[in-house]
């Protein structure tokens, strides 16, 4: 029995697919609001400075957790990724181990 | 966000390509213990915001000091616990940042789980309302600013908690 070429691509990006629309939608909805809490943390910050209700150290405080926060939700994006093409990997492994386990009768042992 | 997902598809295909046929787990294993641990500690976290919500005098700072105090402590305690999970596969994730490295892009994959860094900053920032608290007292600005710092942290580390649990 021969592996059926187009087949196997299908169900490899079928497979891949479902990974990513699924983590996809995870992702938007944190990066939706992350952007939204950081957006609103700049504008308090602001009027905090123009009503001159905190400290100049107290703003260079804040001026300063902003960008930290802001590279903490670009490593936590990336970490996002990284599970994402985790994922993906083992989906595409398991297609293609599968597929010549069916066309060998032959038992291939993935291993974790 | 498209463009991050070309970089993840070019990862992907470094992996294909760099690794043996098998499973990989670059990322560490959900701690179901530890998520919980976060979700209360989160509750404990908005219940000293809410009791603070309309700003603080100094002189009342002595009622709160143990609170701020076993909050840190609680939030450092999870951020060490997030730190020394095992990272499995690193070589695998050094192959793959080698690769990127080789690029020039800057956007290598970090060994360390994210949530240990938003972690650390819920504490710092504890920690300094704690002394604004102590040494002026906050108003209601001051207090938004500290929750809403507070928030944006928490939302890291627990959405990346959770998509662990694959």
């Amino acid at each position: 029995m021969s592996i059926d070429t187009d087949q196997l691509i299908a169900n490899i990006k079928d497979a891949a697919s479902s990974v990513i629309s699924h983590d996809i939608a995870g992702i938007r909805g944190f990066s939706d609001r992350q952007l939204s809490a950081l957006a609103l943390q700049a504008k308090l910050i602001s009027q905090a400075i123009l009503s001159g209700e905190i400290s100049g150290e107290l703003r260079d405080y804040f001026l300063d957790s902003l960008e930290d926060m802001a590279r903490n939700f670009a490593n936590t994006l990336r970490g996002l990724m990284t599970v994402t093409i985790e994922k993906i990997w083992n989906a595409v492994v398991g297609v293609i181990w599968g597929t010549i386990e069916t066309c060998t009768g032959i038992s291939l042992k993935l291993e974790t | 966000m498209s463009k991050m997902y070309q970089k993840a598809v070019i990862v992907l295909f470094i992996a294909l390509t760099a690794f043996t046929a098998s499973c990989v787990q670059l990322a560490p294993k959900y701690d179901a213990e530890l998520y919980s641990d976060l979700t209360n500690v989160n509750t404990e976290l908005m219940e000293l915001f809410s009791s603070v919500a309309r700003g603080t005098h100094k002189d009342s700072y002595p009622e709160r000091s143990n609170q701020y105090h076993a909050l840190i402590g609680k939030i450092e305690a999870l951020a060490m616990q997030s730190r020394t999970r095992p990272v499995p596969e690193s070589d695998a994730l050094k192959k793959i940042n080698q690769y990127l490295d080789s690029t020039s892009q800057d956007i290598t994959f970090d060994q360390q789980a994210p949530s240990v860094a938003s972690l650390q900053k819920i504490a710092e920032s504890l920690n300094r309302m704690r002394t604004e608290d102590e040494d002026q007292g906050l108003n209601a600005l001051a207090v938004s600013l500290f929750k809403n710092e507070v928030v944006i942290s928490m939302d890291q580390a627990l959405t990346y908690e959770s998509f662990l649990n694959r």
